[in-house]
């Protein structure tokens, strides 16, 4: 057929939001205590041991049981539950590692 | 991938640096999930996947010195920009060319896929009615809604229950028209097109299987000459299979799903190519989903569920009719909601058994409630929960994560999906000390409120049975 015609987009358009900076980093591990949330896939199992490994000034790595949650019993959705936010800021942690989701 | 960033991100805000860990083929997700986050320069570490030759320990070695990185590099401008980001908008105008330039605009251009099988840009991959601003103007008449009025975007943060609207994306009345023309639509199809739009059929940011269907209840199916009988989910009903066409068209253009950045789950979810039916409810004793969302049973409403994979189960195992089911049952000394033990046991063999949906034709309905005394859905659905039962050691066995074993009961229960039943019998008040492999635990997983009931369907009794669960239901009529 060779009439030609308009067509309209078929698309959305993107809200615009404010961007979430990141925080400065860390000089170093060494003396600083790391989080580790997630733990549901098997290479996050020796994560702990490989770190120290590698940093073995590192003061402490917590490893947090509650894992960042998708399920729908939560209200936070794919973020992280007050129980933990609380535990993260009373163990004065100083960066955190989540590990694989997927 | 969204708990990755979502925790991340998380941790941004709270003033906490954090990197993130994903395996390397699912890091097209998290550009998006980033955005979704508002955290778009979201740290995020790369890995394989174990294989033959590459263990688990070996990757947590090769991931450390990254890891580090992520936590001690200086941060780019980008990363500490802090302000407002405006995306710019599209042309209202698309393209101008012939009938064969605008199919060929709308799949777009599939040589640009290299490392991935090419998927068409604005469609299903199937050709579309050309979307001129004529037809849409004709597909706008079928509402008495301003073309300019904007849809209130959920946030993604927000407890809806059911998965919002992802990139903070905005749309309205038009764009709506837009897509129901592509997809064959008709003006009178508008306001349920209209209803589809407002459930957000959105774009799934997952791994697993996951797939919207819909059902119209209410008069407006019988106007609209949609399916709700014999055969229903099948093709060949024009009003079913274009307002199912729309679904998808809006989840492709509106929600922008991207098949393998989006989703990824190995094999996908064939309701992904859109099913919409209507309820068949006439004669049944049951609420039907008008009702039991708060409407009346004569409203036209739109159910939006999410499913994974569905199959059908017969009463035809005890000799394919009701009459012998029942006469099977007193037989044996079975009780008569043993008419269902079919279910249940796919129920129980479903994987993840956690939420479930029953399709189920109104003659079956009827015959339950005079036989079993299922006299409503919640009959029907307490029964099952008592009787569908597991040990929790034959839960653990088939269905939990290995993480739960790896985590133990009951500290590695952040709800995540092989969790339930650890969860359900917290919820019955049993600990950690009272649990043993011969403790019993219910299906669905979540509770007896977690299993839903829709008619469809006619003759043979051969009810079909959905891992899935219920979204949200909407007025069509409002939108008329």
């Amino acid at each position: 057929m060779k009439e030609v015609c308009k067509v309209l987009n078929p698309e959305s358009w993107m809200a615009p939001f404010d961007a979430v900076p990141l925080n400065p980093r860390l000089d170093s591990l060494a003396g600083k205590i790391i989080g580790v949330v997630g733990q549901n896939h098997e290479p996050m199992l020796y994560l702990k041991d490989a770190l120290k490994a590698t940093v073995p000034d590192i003061k402490n790595i917590v490893i947090f049981r509650e894992r960042s949650t998708t399920s729908e019993r939560y209200s936070d959705r794919g973020g992280i539950s007050k129980a933990l936010q609380d535990e993260v800021s009373n163990l004065a942690i100083d960066a955190v590692i989540q590990g694989i989701a997927h | 991938m969204e708990s990755t960033v979502g925790t991340i991100s998380n941790f941004e805000k709270m003033g906490i640096p954090g990197v993130g860990i994903s395996y390397v083929d699912m890091m097209g997700q998290i550009g998006d999930e980033a955005i979704i986050r508002k955290v778009p320069q979201c740290r995020v570490i790369p890995v394989p996947r174990p294989r033959p030759g590459l263990t688990a320990e070996q990757i947590a070695k090769d991931m450390v010195p990254n890891l580090i990185t992520g936590l001690t590099s200086p941060l780019t401008d980008e990363e500490r920009f802090k302000g407002e980001v405006v995306p710019s908008r599209p042309d209202r105008i698309a393209f101008e060319g012939t009938y064969d330039e605008v199919q060929d605009f709308f799949i777009g251009d599939l040589t640009s896929f290299v490392d991935v099988e090419p998927h068409a840009k604005w469609t299903d991959g199937l050709p579309i009615i050309p979307p001129t601003p004529q037809k849409v103007a004709e597909m706008l008449t079928g509402t008495s809604h301003s073309h300019d009025e904007e849809f209130d975007v959920i946030n993604f943060e927000a407890d809806v229950g059911y998965r919002p609207m992802p990139l903070g994306l905005r749309y309205d009345i038009e764009k709506v028209a837009v897509n129901a023309v592509m997809a064959g639509c008709t003006p009178e199809m508008m306001p349920v097109c209209l209803a589809i739009a407002e459930t957000h059929p959105g774009r799934y940011i997952t791994t697993t299987a996951s797939a919207d269907f819909g059902v119209v209840t209410g008069p407006i199916a019988r106007e609209l000459g949609m399916a709700s009988k014999r055969n229903a989910m099948m093709t060949g009903n024009v009003a079913n299979a274009v307002l199912g066409r729309f679904m998808t068209l809006f989840r492709h253009n509106i929600a922008q799903f991207v098949p393998d950045v989006s989703m990824q789950h190995p094999q996908g979810n064939p309701l992904n190519r859109g099913l919409v039916f209507a309820e068949n409810y006439e004669g049944s004793p049951w609420t039907n989903l008008s009702e039991e969302y708060g409407f009346g049973r004569g409203e036209n409403t739109y159910t939006r569920f999410h499913s994974k994979g569905m199959w059908d189960f017969g009463v035809t195992m005890y000799g394919g009719h009701w009459d012998s089911a029942y006469s099977f049952v007193a037989k044996h000394g079975y009780r008569h909601g043993d008419v269902l033990n079919p279910a249940m046991t796919l129920m129980k063999a479903s994987g993840m058994p956690k939420y479930f949906i029953i399709l189920i034709n109104p003659e079956d309905i009827a015959r339950m409630a005079d036989k079993s005394g299922f006299k409503t859905k919640e009959d029907a659905r307490n029964w099952i929960y008592e009787n569908c039962t597991l040990s929790y050691g034959e839960y653990k066995r088939n269905f939990a994560w290995p993480p739960s074993d790896w985590e133990g009961f009951p500290d590695g229960t952040g709800g995540h999906p092989g969790h339930q039943a650890v969860n359900q019998l917290k919820d019955l008040g049993i600990t950690a000390e009272q649990v043993t492999d011969n403790t019993i635990v219910h299906l669905p997983a979540w509770g007896p409120d977690w299993l839903w009931f829709v008619h469809l369907g006619s003759g043979t009794p051969i009810p079909t049975l959905i891992r899935g669960n219920h979204c949200v239901t909407v007025s069509i009529d409002k939108w008329r």
